[in-house]
């Protein structure tokens, strides 16, 4: 053994730099892309499978679909009648009736704004692009003298037979008396039939009432019915009957799906059955980032199938004439922008459910049999949408799948909701995450690789050492958790007007520790998450509290203006509405004592949010990320979850995020920022609660106004005074690190 | 230097569990060949992959390059190039891609990846193959890739688990000549093969395995004096036969 042997294994030169992992990253990328995409198989799913489906869907559409669809459209009546001088009599006849049923229907134009009492027709006329208005039949009076009228009834060769007969009441009979009756022969059951059998006799009917008013007015009767009837139709806003706008999220489930599907299982279980996923996981690459990469390409093959399957259905649906139905009256680049976001929403779930669900498979054909049930119950929540009274509720705005699937719809048809839409695609972009997470824990494991036995548990296992933070697939995990909890409670809460101000801000309270703190403690402590370094529960600096003291009362001038700023920028609406809710539960909160107002919406959150957001999220990006990137990823994830539960948020709690995040950097721990927080929100709280006195001391703070000069000159030398203490007060913490880290 | 302490493995199967390593130590220095041998079962795949980092040992630690496995993972990963068993290729890629891709991996630079991708197409015979896709190869070609994979970073432990299998004599005298190349720049290199004379040909010291325990440890004339056999293959028939026959 030579004396440089040891030498030649101190270390090698070429080890990644976190610099070089991100072009790694796209590198991996490519290669997984070019895996993929030089299989056939991919390109026949990619490419052919459209070309062929979409014209055989056109073709079943139009034959099956819109050949019924059609009848209702312009429906004719073959009338059969047993003679010439009939055929004249019933002609004219219907067509008085129909000058007055024409009449009285001029009479309620004014109040036909909604549907035609027709609906189906009116629904038929709507779904093939055309006006909505009144469908005129086309009838045809044949005359068939001697011959059997009833037969031909029966055999369909007519819709309705007229058959002229004596009436049997004798002439001398007092009261109404009926010289003529027309027998209508008709199929009993066929809905053709008995449509012209309607049609006929209503006509014939206000014949008949046209000829008796006339007969009364001779004779200078006042005769009154008694139960007379009139249509009155009313405008009505809710979803249609049907539209075939509401396939469209069908569509696209299925389009996502059959893209992503043979990519997810090629990347993670094809890796097995090839026998390269053992030197994968040998290789010094974080498990996320392969996983990260693997889904990356799913994501592109999804996108790639579903842009492939939409140009196929365009093309389809254009040259058959189905557009009209599908898109309205137009494909618009509005509509086009809106069905690729959504493509690219649905492929980002499908490809990360996919993706985790495959790195359990030991094999194709393993995850073959998880991709199935999976597959059936995608097409739960697309055939769900079709249901025209089904409404986008709050529930299930954080229900995975169903969310984006009503989302689509109600973007489509043009009634979405902005709260509701933030909320789907906020829920959907944390499951992706947890999702990805998982996978990325599952994926290569020793279950998978060498197919030993393991459970469910093992990814709960708590590990046997301390961990100095969360991972960051906990974070993502505590997020997809924390997020639907709260938005869901938070909601019926909002929705329980029979609960008292008082009690209403103690379970707020309590649902804000639930969520906010017990969530990540309880993550943590599976984990066996350190306090002190995975939380930043440690003892900070007395100076660092000071300057948390300081920055507190001195930043909220400028998140007012910031507030201001994002209503000018249109991501906040200060209308009189939400003036005059606000200002109602202002007065609400007269009801309960200050304090209670102050522990419950100042301290409580305080707490819990720096717990959640600067403890256990910070604590996990940091173990990943830089600094800067985990002031900035937390501050983005405090403002999104405040922006859900109230518009406008955004911003001004991003830059609070930012400063607070500062802080905890600055400072290592959690309680500055608890301790500015909670006096920047106690601040504020006490302020909207003598918000009477402040006016009368002129001293008020409009919501929709700036403040004055001298407030922010004030509110800016307590931010300067707060931020150089913090850094005098953490300069030798800092230079302690920076030494350790080098 | 690799540094194997007390180191236990179990499976669970069913309800009951087996015991595949147990309490294994063992050191092997740089410039050492280092042949872990045994039965089939007796622990030598799962040893290499605790050693790696791929399966996580029940207790007892593995060191590579002062990096402890369950501490340091990225570290250990980065300094080993493991052939395994049962190494697989990209189908859709073609050599060169593949060999360059796992260079990235590693984290060497192009221009370096691209230095060792021609001396080991040279040493392997692997320069007409390199614009040839990998599932056009055959059995030892894709051996022959599976080694130029595991060795294209340069690592300074090298984990061998039958490095030979599928190749031809001349293939493996390839292998043999290049495990003894490691060897003189003095890299740590760890054997397992059921080819015992080609371990004995290859090896410097041998720790020979059953049933999860190191039974026998030394140079081959250390285990001569232990056994009183001459050759690999007589101390297996003597020392693991019976208990073969038993079992």
């Amino acid at each position: 053994m030579s004396d440089d042997a040891n030498q030649s294994i101190e270390r090698v030169p070429g080890r990644p730099v976190r610099e070089r992992q991100i072009g790694r990253l796209g590198r991996l990328v490519l290669k997984e892309l070019r895996e993929i995409l030089r299989d056939r198989r991919t390109i026949i799913t990619l490419v052919v499978m459209p070309l062929l489906i979409y014209p055989l869907l056109a073709v079943a559409f139009q034959r099956f679909l819109f050949t019924s669809l059609a009848s209702n459209q312009e429906p004719v009546y073959v009338i059969g009648v047993g003679s010439e001088i009939d055929q004249q009599m019933l002609a004219r006849q219907m067509h008085a009736g129909e000058a007055s049923m024409s009449e009285q229907e001029k009479s309620l134009d004014s109040v036909k704004s909604g549907p035609e009492p027709n609906a189906a027709a009116a629904a038929a006329k709507k779904l093939l692009g055309g006006d909505v208005g009144k469908i005129e039949p086309d009838v045809t009076i044949v005359a068939y003298p001697d011959e059997d009228l009833q037969r031909f009834v029966a055999d369909s060769s007519l819709h309705v037979a007229v058959v002229h007969r004596r009436d049997r009441r004798k002439e001398d009979e007092k009261g109404l008396q009926t010289p003529l009756v027309w027998e209508l022969i008709y199929r009993a059951g066929s809905a053709p039939s008995e449509a012209a059998l309607h049609f006929v006799e209503s006509r014939l009917q206000a014949f008949n009432k046209v000829g008796l008013d006339a007969e009364l007015k001779r004779m200078g009767v006042v005769v009154a019915l008694p139960a007379a009837t009139e249509r009155h139709p009313v405008g009505y806003a809710g979803a249609p009957n049907f539209s075939l706008a509401a396939l469209i999220p069908l569509i696209l489930v299925l389009m996502t799906v059959t893209g992503a599907v043979y990519p997810a299982i090629d990347l993670t279980a094809g890796e097995r059955e090839r026998g390269t996923l053992e030197t994968l996981i040998a290789a010094p690459v974080p498990r996320l980032g392969l996983l990260l990469a693997k889904y990356s390409a799913v994501l592109t093959v999804a996108l790639l199938t579903a842009v492939v399957n939409l140009i196929g259905m365009t093309i389809t649906a254009h040259s058959s004439g189905l557009a009209a139905g599908l898109f309205g009256p137009g494909m618009s680049w509005g509509v086009v922008i809106k069905v690729l976001l959504l493509l690219a929403l649905f492929a980002a779930f499908f490809s990360a459910i996919l993706l985790a669900l495959t790195s359990c498979a030991r094999s194709f054909k393993e995850a073959q049999a998880y991709i199935i049930p999976l597959m059936l119950l995608c097409l739960v929540p697309g055939i769900l949408c079709l249901i025209p009274s089904l409404e986008f509720a709050g529930w299930m705005a954080v229900t995975p799948l169903v969310n984006i699937v009503m989302l689509a719809r109600d973007l489509l048809e043009g009634t979405v909701q902005t709260g509701l839409a933030i909320a789907a695609i906020c829920s959907t972009i944390f499951y992706i995450a947890a999702a990805i997470a998982v996978a990325a824990r599952i994926f290569g494991t020793d279950a998978i690789l060498y197919g030993s036995q393991a459970t469910w548990a093992d990814l709960v296992r708590r590990p046997e050492e301390p961990q100095p933070s969360a991972s960051l697939a906990a974070a993502m995990f505590g997020l997809a958790l924390m997020f639907p909890t709260y938005f869901v409670l938070a909601n019926d809460l909002a929705r329980s007007p029979e609960l008292s101000m008082q009690s209403r801000l103690q379970v707020c309270a309590i649902i804000t520790i639930a969520v906010f703190a017990g969530i990540p403690v309880g993550i943590a402590a599976i984990g066996r998450v350190s306090w002190s370094t995975g939380l930043g529960a440690c003892r900070p600096r007395w100076a660092a509290l000071l300057a948390a003291a300081v920055l507190g009362v001195s930043l909220w001038p400028t998140a007012h203006e910031i507030f201001l700023l994002s209503e000018r920028l249109g991501l906040s609406w200060l209308g009189g509405g939400r003036i005059a809710a606000a200002e109602a539960i202002l007065n609400q909160f007269k009801t309960v004592s200050l304090a209670v107002i102050l522990v419950t919406l100042g301290l409580v959150p305080a707490a819990c949010e720096e717990l959640c957001f600067r403890g256990f999220m910070f604590g996990a990006l940091r173990s990943r990320v830089s600094g800067l990137w985990t002031v900035i990823i937390s501050a983005i994830l405090f403002g999104v979850f405040h922006e859900v539960l109230s518009s406008g948020r955004l911003l001004p709690s991003m830059f609070m995020g930012l400063a607070l995040g500062f802080v905890r950097l600055r400072s290592g721990s959690i309680f500055p920022g608890m301790l500015l927080h909670a006096i920047h929100n106690c601040l504020l709280l006490t302020m909207s609660y003598h918000r009477e006195a402040l006016i009368g001391s002129k001293l008020d703070v409009e919501d929709i106004a700036h403040l004055p000069l001298s407030w922010h000159a004030a509110g800016a030398v307590g931010v300067a005074a707060g931020v150089a203490l913090l850094v005098w007060a953490t300069q030798e913490r800092t230079t302690v690190n920076s030494v350790n880290s080098v | 230097m690799i540094t194997v302490h007390e180191l236990t493995k179990r499976f669970r199967v069913g309800s009951s569990q087996i015991l595949a390593v147990d309490r294994l130590s063992f050191v092997v220095q740089g410039g050492e060949v280092y042949g872990l041998l045994g039965p089939n079962g007796a622990g030598k795949t799962t040893t290499i992959r605790m050693i790696v980092g791929l399966l996580r040992p029940e207790s007892g630690y593995a060191e590579v390059a002062g990096y402890r496995t369950s501490e340091s993972p990225d570290d250990v990963k980065s300094h080993v190039g493991l052939v395994s068993a049962n190494d697989g290729v990209y189908h859709w890629l073609t050599v060169r891609e593949m060999l360059l891709f796992f260079a990235d991996l590693y984290g060497v630079p192009l221009r370096e990846a691209q230095d060792n991708l021609r001396m080991l197409a040279d040493l392997f015979d692997l320069t007409p193959l390199l614009s040839r896709r990998c599932s056009l190869l055959s059995t030892g070609q894709k051996q022959r890739v599976t080694l130029a994979r595991a060795l294209i970073h340069m690592p300074p432990v090298v984990l061998l688990d039958e490095p030979t299998r599928g190749l031809d004599v001349l293939g493996s005298q390839v292998v043999i000549d290049y495990v003894r190349r490691l060897r003189d720049e003095g890299k740590v290199v760890i054997v397992s093969t059921h080819r015992l004379d080609e371990a004995e040909r290859l090896c410097d010291r041998f720790g020979l395995l059953h049933q999860g325990q190191l039974r026998l440890e030394g140079t081959l004339d250390e285990l001569r004096t232990k056994t009183g056999c001459q050759t690999l293959v007589d101390m297996f028939r003597s020392f693991f036969q019976p208990v073969h026959a038993a079992g």
